[in-house]
């Protein structure tokens, strides 16, 4: 006969109990739920027997119709006209508008389409002359050191830096006029303001294009006599410089 | 990316005056005349004299 005194008798018999007293207690909690969904499946067949019953009984039916389709006057805060013909929406409508009046203060409305025809106040300059003051102009070709780009009214504001090249410039007439740029900057403001500051800008009429090719070919022969990376970058940029008058010329 | 005159170790300042310098060469004769003078005068160096 084991000692029943030992402790692992009494460990082994603890956990035996355990066990058996979960198996009850799962045991016990179903048949709990069984019983009770049965009895609320009878119960709600019963509330439904009564319903039936009172509706067989009663001599008149009420039941909620939606009132006839009249048009609902609108909160005052609302400017857009929602859909009239579905009442229960207007009347759900309406309550959450109530409850949201607060946050509604603010007169909400469509979104404006992008204010027609906006302008674009166009100043060109150089350290000699002014060609554009504050004129309303479509459009502007500018061409920059990150590359040539066309500026219209309502363009991103930016700040560029110019390179040689051709400035075009496209007035409310549909006319065009080109100037050819040494070097500046560009401003183009929130407001749609541009400002385009040039060093040398010259009408393209005025440059001579034997004269450029000319100086294009000196430039290039220059190239292999210069000496140290200064003067060989300055040479490169005059090279370049060049390049782009005969560009624009031809 | 850096610009080939900026990595040499120029300016835009020196940059924009041999642009301008190569534009002026290129103008007409008519017009070079008038816009060399104009540049100079936008610019005036005077060496100081040191004691």
């Amino acid at each position: 006969m084991p000692p029943y005194t030992s402790t692992k008798y009494r460990m082994q018999v603890c956990v035996c109990a355990r066990e058996c007293v979960a198996v009850w207690i799962s045991a016990y909690l179903i048949v709990m739920d069984v019983i009770h969904k049965r009895a609320s499946s009878k119960e709600r067949e019963k509330i439904a027997q009564r319903a039936d019953e009172r509706k067989s009984n009663a001599e008149c039916v009420y039941e909620w119709k939606p009132p006839p389709d009249t048009p609902t006057p609108l909160h005052p805060a609302r400017k857009a006209p929602c859909d009239v013909g579905d009442s229960n929406k207007m009347m759900a409508a309406r309550f959450l508008l109530r409850r949201a009046a607060p946050a509604l203060r603010q007169v909400r409305c469509y979104a404006e389409a992008a204010s027609g025809a906006p302008q674009m106040s166009f100043t060109f300059a150089s350290p000699n002359e002014v060609f554009f003051k504050g004129v309303s102009v479509k459009q502007v070709d500018v061409p920059t050191l990150t590359g040539a780009f066309g500026i219209l009214p309502a363009h991103v504001p930016t700040l560029q830096v110019l390179r040689p090249g051709v400035v075009t410039v496209f007035s409310d007439d549909g006319t065009s006029a080109k100037y050819f740029v040494s070097s500046g900057s560009i401003t183009v403001n929130a407001d749609s303001s541009v400002q385009l500051l040039a060093e040398e800008a010259v009408p393209l009429e005025n440059l001579d294009l034997a004269t450029a090719k000319a100086n294009l070919e000196k430039a290039q022969s220059e190239m292999g006599s210069a000496s140290d990376e200064a003067s060989r970058a300055e040479v490169q940029i005059s090279i370049e410089a060049n390049e782009a008058i005969v560009k624009a010329l031809e | 990316m850096v610009a080939y005159w900026r990595q040499a170790g120029l300016s835009y300042i020196r940059y924009s005056a041999v642009c301008a310098r190569v534009v002026r060469a290129a103008l007409k004769p008519q017009f070079r005349v008038e816009a060399v003078k104009n540049a100079e005068s936008s610019v005036r160096v005077n060496k100081v004299k040191t004691a």
